[in-house]
């Protein structure tokens, strides 16, 4: 990667630079030139340099072109920014609504907006409520990649079952100089099916650096990391993580590394005041939910279509890939009391939502809101944001703050997601307030269907829906370990179609 | 952005070179309505000096494309460079237009 030049306090701050410019195609290029100039500092090549330009030009012609009117004297901002391993360009504007499905279809937009959406890796139009609407450019930056850092013999397909490692691997938390090495271990396990950061070690080297990622790792005498398991946290200092990329070197399979691990966590999380760790675990076997259960993690959802049918996993099922999309199951571990909280939960999803609760005996006080009562949102404005994850083709939609517009953003951001293709979207409904119920009610009757709840994500409750875009779930197929996950499997089911 | 128009006695040949985008294409769409005028059936545009293409600059040869069918002519697109090839693969133009590897093989109508 090339050596970034940009102070680290600005690189990882809520931007790296703003322009704001008058809406008139004068200004255009000047856009171009403001984008190419911190382009460069990330290494792109002549190539993607012309496509960032084209693709810049594009949303702010669009921009000029449908937020204002004839002869209005508008602005608009683009700014750049950086988040670890891609590049972004957001051009934001106050002016009229647009949003991509009408775009799309409009003679004038539609070939600019062919353009945004191929020449990017990500592209985005997100309605920001009465703050406008921002268009996002998203190009994913090239570094150092695991095909290069392996050897030709660990490039090849070996079939065969290597030899069982006689040593004792010890563990300790990762470092940030270990990256490459886990990178490699990532390839060893899953070949190029498994989510992309760890195929990169210089945006894994970021990740733990910034403290978004920590991991156990497990060490032979040779000095090889063989084992991993992270928390991936949401901000840095968070209360709670998601563990997961649990990596076992197939020579070292049987040593309980991935339990020995789990345990190391969550002593780590007890000493560090840390409320709980989430988990998912695959369900095209059960042996992964159990080792959950037996460490006392309880159940708390299930994510349908959450994986592509092409993940596999090398040495544990023969290369062998699932018959559909992976479902997971969501379990949470709790390792310190968190505070007492209140929970608004709508009719349909109360009596599981209240099992799951007293289950993972969270402090919780529970308030049904029924069908015949519409409590109305505490706030005008809602905040929303859109994660799109292309390595799994699923993206999460998060509602940060509800508001009186909630539900309009929420359903065109679904639009837009499923114009996209993408296969399976998640909803996260913060359940603080009344309107949360009708916010999830309303949602259930536009497609989503209940996943679970998420304790504590982001200081508070969140509860979790799916939406499946086309995709064919059997759930014959899907293994469950527990009698509990059974019967959430049965519920969620109900509203399949 | 800059054409050079040159006519033979049975094609007209535009040669466009520099940028088209938002602001150019205006200029160029002026510089390729001259070459309406003439009685040449027969459009050749030649953009081995082409640089960058947008949107703008797509519509215009979408223009063109249409403003020769009406008259019963043939346009021929040549010498395009990667990154414009590219552009013109991503928004399906190269499916709508005959495009040619160099100026020589597009005059063959």
């Amino acid at each position: 990667m090339t050596a970034i030049k940009i102070p680290a306090k600005i690189l990882h701050g809520a931007y790296i630079a703003r322009i704001t410019l008058f809406a008139d195609k004068f200004y255009i290029r000047s856009a171009q030139e403001f984008v190419l100039y911190y382009a460069r500092f990330f290494g792109f090549d002549e190539r993607d340099l012309t496509k960032l330009e084209l693709a810049t030009e594009e949303a702010v012609l669009s921009t000029i072109e449908n937020s204002f009117e004839e002869g209005d004297s508008g602005s608009f901002d683009v700014k750049v920014g950086y988040r670890p391993g891609a590049f972004v360009i957001s051009i934001e504007d106050q002016g009229l609504p647009a949003d991509a499905e009408r775009l799309e279809k409009q003679e004038n937009s539609a070939l600019g907006m062919l353009l945004m959406r191929n020449l990017t890796d990500e592209f985005n139009i997100v309605n920001l409520g009465r703050d406008g609407k921002r268009i996002e450019l998203v190009k994913y930056i090239h570094d150092t990649s695991i095909a290069e850092l392996l050897s030709s013999e660990e490039m090849a397909d070996n079939p065969d079952t290597p030899a069982v490692a006689g040593d004792r691997p010890t563990m300790r938390l990762i470092r940030p100089e270990d990256a490459p090495m886990l990178a490699r271990l990532a390839y060893r396990v899953y070949g190029y099916t498994y989510a992309s950061v760890f195929y990169y070690p210089d945006k894994l080297r970021e990740l733990i650096e910034n403290g978004l990622i920590n991991s156990v790792v497990s060490i032979n005498n040779e000095g090889e990391i063989v084992g991993n398991l992270s928390l991936f946290f949401e901000h840095q200092g968070a209360k709670v993580a998601d563990s997961g990329a649990a990596m076992i070197d197939p020579r070292y399979r049987g040593h309980s590394l991935f339990k020995e691990s789990k345990k190391f966590l969550q002593r780590y999380a007890e000493q560090n005041g840390m409320y709980g760790i989430y988990s998912e675990a695959v369900t095209i076997h059960p042996f992964t939910q159990q080792g959950n259960m037996s460490l006392g993690a309880k159940e708390t959802g299930i994510m349908l279509a959450y994986a592509s049918e092409n993940l596999t996993f090398k040495k544990i099922n023969n290369d062998k890939k699932s018959e559909q999309r992976q479902a997971v199951a969501l379990f949470y571990l709790k390792t310190n009391k968190e505070p007492r909280r209140k929970v608004f939960l709508n009719e349909k999803f109360f009596p599981l939502l209240q099992m799951l609760i007293q289950h993972n005996e969270l402090d919780r006080e529970l308030i049904l809101v029924s069908d015949n009562e519409s409590p109305l949102a505490e706030r005008e404005q809602a905040s929303v944001t859109t994660v799109v994850k292309p390595d799994l083709n699923i993206a999460v939609i998060m509602i940060l703050q509800h508001g009186a517009d909630v539900i309009p953003l929420v359903a065109q951001q679904l639009r837009e997601l499923c114009l996209k293709k993408i296969e399976t979207i998640y909803l996260e409904i913060p359940v603080d307030e009344a309107y949360a119920a009708v916010v999830a009610r309303e949602m259930n009757k536009r497609g989503f269907m209940l996943s679970g709840i998420i304790p504590e994500l982001r200081n508070g409750d969140i509860l979790k829906m799916q939406y499946l875009n086309n995709v064919y779930v059997n759930p014959d197929k899907i293994v469950m370990a527990s009698p509990l996950h059974k019967e959430i499997l049965g519920v969620i089911m109900q509203d399949y179609q | 952005m800059e054409t050079t128009i040159s006519k033979s006695a049975n094609y007209t040949v535009i040669a466009v070179a520099g940028r088209i985008d938002t602001v150019t294409a205006v200029e160029f769409e002026r510089s390729v309505s001259q070459a309406f005028e003439d009685e040449n059936n027969a459009l050749i545009i030649d953009c081995s000096g082409l640089e960058y293409i947008s949107s703008s600059g797509l519509r215009v040869f979408l223009m063109i494309q249409k403003k020769m069918m009406a008259k019963k002519g043939q346009l021929h697109i040549c010498s395009l460079r990667p990154n414009i090839k590219e552009i013109f693969d991503i928004s399906g133009f190269s499916g709508i237009f005959k495009l040619f590897g160099d100026l020589d093989s597009a005059t063959k109508f």
